[in-house]
């Protein structure tokens, strides 16, 4: 054990981990306070800078980034009353009525001390229940995965938003775009059409940013922009009694953050209006709240940054994401020749441990970038879009380029563009998709290979008690969702 | 009939018609089948036939939910952004277009500053130092950071001459 703890520490103690995980904690803080440019998009354009850079220093970047995003959200919902990223629609409610009393620097404040202890707890979490996870998950055969895959998918339902059958259709597509390439039990062509680029299947990273940078940059360009409010950083900051005034709230947000980010597809926006409204209900003075309350901008910020830990429980003990953005860095860890599961923590113990170590230190860092420079990023902030959105398709293509070196990718992207700009104009979400991308080839395997070992008999699927608990879970968060979808509509 | 409810119509058609188009013409001609599979659910069209299924399942459900009963009110969604000229779309499609046909002619560092030059046009940018900057500063350090940093080798094109001696 120890011997690994050291390992782990030689493995994450450098400077180029230490400085890329600053970066990305800037990065994501920067690309997360710009209005229409999202943390998903921010984390698939860094993706490519990781290839050539060591595993650990790979993933740490992109989790600095999906961190500081997180953050990142709330400074223009506090600062313009537009959130940066969906998370932190709720933060909007009491941060912006601050701002206009001339308080914006306090609630930052409250947001950024907030994130941070919040980010800390999930942290902890993730470190603590990781582990026990992953060694139960030791026991999956073909059939435990399968039905495994299939509760994760359920995913797809929680991302569809209030488009739950467009999600489901996205869904499907993106299981059959993983489909193309050679059979994985008997190695013919599938959807081939004599073009040995196809054989190998289509590549993560130029579905990736065409499906989520392409089609924003080219809505942006048909769209008519409409002015912004430039970002005005006013007043004193948080005190002490501020915090210890909040602290219970932030606490209490975390934890509903930890639980419901540890289930896949939840995400960080109904963890953030959950822990709102269990803050405005323990309240001693809940018509506060949604004016300016300084204990509504703690509770919506620590409910969203609790999620971002805990979503990487599933992802690392069991190989599924939590999220689109876990979706990513399980993409990233497949680039880097690592499969995220209950064997890697058997393999590769000492860089899941050099993970963990990163992971706490980001929460400092994401106090320090917050704390120093965050006059600097409100102001970035501002750059006009006119100018930032072309930048970024160039960045596209390098970065789509980097992975295989090879110009058709960059066709891929365009074409994936332009196939999720169609989606965006039907209403169609592009995250099922994606998710589905991913994890389609493992649902498949997994499901042929559980039908080969008891030649054909579906039966094997709820042979065993963990099949049979994950067919439970499946219809019980399908069951919830439905209600949620429902009880919103009636709303 | 709302707006809402004519697009997921249309979108309902599109998805039928996809999976109509999966079912029957691209699995027949894609799928290669190996001479003897053990059992139908081992055969490589079963899993992507299934889903064409489900797809088509989907397509016809919100066809049907949207047609005769839910109707789903417009107000459901946010309000559309006002679009511009349907000509602007189509030159950015012709930039795209072209801007991926040069590259491996033109090499990167030169393609993209076309490409930025005519991008920032289209989005409203015309002050010409600040267009020119942009344009020969992003692209080059994309480049030497890719080459340089990353020791990912980037197409030089016509500019190589010069880019090689960086």
């Amino acid at each position: 054990m120890l011997d690994t703890i050291a390992s782990a520490f030689a493995l994450f103690a450098t400077v180029d981990n230490a400085l890329v995980l600053l970066l990305g904690v800037i990065i994501g803080t920067v690309v997360g306070a710009i209005p229409g440019m999202t943390t998903v998009m921010a984390v698939a354009l860094v993706l490519p800078f990781t290839f050539s850079m060591q595993p650990v220093t790979g993933i740490l970047l992109l989790l600095g980034v999906y961190k500081g995003g997180i953050y990142g959200g709330s400074i223009t919902a506090i600062l313009i009353n537009t959130p940066g990223t969906v998370a932190a629609s709720c933060t909007v409610l009491d941060g912006y009525p601050l701002a206009q009393r001339g308080e914006a620097r306090r609630a930052l404040d409250i947001a950024l001390y907030s994130s941070c202890i919040a980010d800390f707890i999930s942290n902890l979490s993730l470190i603590l229940f990781a582990g026990i996870l992953a060694s139960f998950a030791l026991k999956f055969g073909s059939a435990e995965f399968f039905t495994l895959i299939v509760f994760s998918l359920t995913i797809i339902a929680g991302v569809s938003g209030t488009q739950l059958l467009k999600g489901f259709a996205a869904a499907c597509m993106g299981l059959l775009l993983a489909t193309v390439g050679l059979d994985l039990i008997y190695g013919t062509n599938r959807f081939v059409f004599g073009q040995v680029n196809l054989m190998s299947g289509f590549t993560f990273i130029p579905v990736l940013i065409g499906l989520f940078a392409v089609p924003e940059i080219i809505n942006y360009f048909v769209t008519v922009e409409t002015s912004r409010e430039k970002s005005k950083l006013a007043g004193i900051g948080a005190s002490l009694a501020d915090l210890k005034k909040c602290l219970k709230t932030i606490v209490r947000g975390s934890v509903i953050g930890v639980v419901l980010g540890a289930i896949p597809g939840i995400g960080g926006a109904p963890a953030a209006f959950l822990s709102y409204s269990e803050a405005r209900r323990n309240s001693k003075a809940p018509d506060k709240f949604g004016t300016g309350e300084l204990e509504g901008v703690a509770a919506a910020e620590s409910g969203n940054n609790g999620v971002a830990g805990a979503t990487m429980i599933p992802l690392l003990a069991l190989g599924i994401p939590g999220d689109i953005i876990t979706a990513i860095i399980l993409g990233a860890f497949m680039i880097h020749g690592l499969r995220p599961g209950p064997l890697m923590f058997e393999q590769n113990l000492s860089l899941i441990y050099a993970i963990f170590m990163g992971i706490m230190l980001s929460s400092i860092f994401l106090l320090i970038v917050g704390k120093i420079s965050i006059r600097t990023i409100s102001k970035i902030a501002d750059i006009p879009r006119h100018l930032l959105f072309p930048v970024v398709l160039i960045l596209c293509v390098f970065g789509t380029y980097a992975v295989n070196n090879t110009i058709y990718d960059v066709g891929i992207m365009f074409a994936m563009g332009l196939f999720g700009f169609g989606m965006l104009k039907l209403g169609i979400p592009a995250a099922p998709f994606l998710i589905a991308f991913i994890l389609g080839p493992l649902f498949e395997d997994n499901f042929r290979q559980a039908l080969l070992i008891s030649k054909g008999d579906y039966g094997v699927f709820f042979s065993s008690g963990i099949c049979l608990f994950f067919w439970a879970m499946t219809i019980l968060s399908i069951g919830i969702l439905i209600w949620q979808h429902t009880a919103g509509k009636k709303k | 009939m709302t707006t809402a409810n004519k697009r997921d119509i249309v979108t309902g058609l599109l998805l039928i018609s996809m999976a109509l188009l999966l079912v029957l013409v691209l699995i027949p001609l894609g799928v290669v089948e190996p001479k003897k599979v053990k059992f139908a659910a081992l055969s490589p069209s079963y899993y992507p036939r299934l889903v064409g299924y489900c797809l088509l399942a989907i397509g016809a459900l919100m066809v049907v939910t949207r047609w005769f009963g839910a109707k789903r009110d417009s107000a459901d969604e946010t309000a559309p952004a006002q679009t511009r000229s349907p000509r602007v779309l189509l030159v950015l499609f012709l930039i795209l277009f072209a801007f991926y046909w040069t590259l491996p002619h033109a090499g990167f560092v030169l393609g993209s500053a076309l490409a930025l030059l005519c991008l920032l046009l289209l989005a409203g940018e015309r002050r010409p130092l600040m267009i020119i900057a942009i344009a020969i500063i992003v692209p080059s350090l994309l480049y030497l950071f890719f080459t340089k940093v990353a020791n990912i080798p980037i197409p030089a094109g016509v500019l190589e001459p010069w880019l090689i001696r960086l």
